[in-house]
């Protein structure tokens, strides 16, 4: 059927939308330049404005193709494509998503040591970053943070780094929900982490506190 | 200037009628709003137009880097062009996959022409305000525009009048 090229042109464009993960990047984004540009009238603060514009795109192609690769049965050897759990499917996503991210070791937003600089930093979250029971002084000093998303949910992530060899690993922390994580091992029910692996490194995913955790190991340790 | 969902979609297809790449035109809105937030004047009466040009030469110089940015010919054309307008588009009707493909052929300001006429619904002169140009070169551009669908128009009849014959 011929129909007119405006209607063509129209249909197409307008059928474009911002799905909710870009969307709330978008929003998140916004506030961020909005604070720093207030910030900066009034003489500057200690938060740096570091923003890379393809880290939103890059981390929801990198969920995407993570997905798709889910979808097509391009698994990694950890999990078998066929008889992988819901639970392990999403474990190797999550490792996935969370390994390539720390590999790219994108710029602090905020660099602070202290854990209550970071929760109050995160402000376009749903939910406050916590001090989960899994660290100990062996997972070395907290540099700081920077905003992220696991498997399109907002998220924050928590670098550290160890005082010996000086290697950085990276605490993802997200708020947990039945249909986006249901599955994974809760703490707080005496479960213990899941342990994926992705590109080389050890991925440790956990809940506890209503909060979903996943944490790259110090030089990909099993 | 509030960016509400609306207002974001809005400037996103603007965003994928420039790059005709859904990935791309998040990051060049990402850019554009990053842009705006930092340097933009606190007392702008029409904000989204100029978030538009802000995204336009943006992308323009992304092009220009690459060297993919398409130059404006110099070539002159008759007065014939101020005549047609934008009507000639108007008659256009076409099967849906005929409109994908010539989309898809388009060079960045021909999308960009047709995002203002379609989805907008402004006029050649309306346009031409818009880009900060002669209202001439917005009809240099469609009558371009217009040469581009008669030929793949034609290319699309000889090859099913060749497919017929054989």
């Amino acid at each position: 059927m011929k129909t007119h090229l405006r209607t063509h042109i129209k249909d197409k464009l307008n059928a474009v939308e911002l799905d909710d993960a870009q969307y709330l990047a978008l929003a998140v984004q916004a506030q961020r330049a909005r604070a720093s540009a207030a910030r900066s009238r009034l003489g500057g603060g200690r938060l740096r404005r570091r923003w890379r514009p393809s880290l939103v795109a890059g981390v929801a192609l990198a969920a995407t193709a993570a997905i798709a690769a889910l979808s097509m049965g391009w698994m990694t050897p950890a999990v078998d494509s066929d008889a992988a759990a819901p639970t392990q499917r999403l474990a190797q996503a999550i490792a996935e998503e969370v390994a390539g991210n720390h590999l790219k070791a994108r710029p602090l937003e905020l660099m602070s040591r202290d854990m209550g600089e970071v929760q109050a930093f995160f402000t376009a979250l749903d939910f406050k970053p916590i001090n989960s029971s899994r660290q100990s002084a062996a997972d070395g000093d907290l540099l700081g943070g920077r905003y992220c998303s696991i498997q399109g949910v907002s998220a924050a992530q928590l670098r550290f780094q160890s005082a010996g060899a000086g290697d950085t690993h990276s605490l993802y922390q997200t708020v947990w929900s039945e249909a986006k994580f249901g599955g994974l091992p809760v703490l707080d029910h005496g479960a213990s982490p899941l342990t994926a692996y992705a590109r080389g490194m050890a991925v440790q995913i956990w809940v506890e506190r209503g909060v979903v955790f996943a944490k790259t190991l110090p030089g990909g340790a099993r | 200037m509030t960016f509400d969902r609306q207002t974001l979609n809005r400037l996103y297809r603007y965003c994928v009628s420039l790059t005709n790449d859904e990935a791309r035109a998040y990051d060049l809105l990402q850019s554009g709003i990053e842009r705006y937030l930092r340097h933009a004047p606190q007392d702008l009466a029409a904000p989204i137009p100029y978030l538009q040009r802000v995204l336009r030469n943006l992308y323009i110089d992304a092009l220009r880097q690459s060297h993919r940015y398409p130059e404006e010919s110099l070539e002159a054309y008759g007065d014939d062009i101020v005549d047609i307008g934008l009507q000639v588009l108007e008659r256009q009707a076409m099967a849906r996959s005929d409109a994908e493909r010539i989309w898809a052929a388009l060079n960045p300001l021909e999308r960009e022409l047709l995002y203002f006429w379609a989805v907008e619904e402004m006029t050649a002169a309306e346009i031409a305000e818009r880009l900060a140009c002669p209202r001439n070169t917005v009809l240099s551009r469609v009558h371009r525009l217009r040469r581009k669908l008669r030929a793949r128009f034609a290319d699309d009849a000889q090859t099913a009048a060749l497919e017929a014959s054989s």
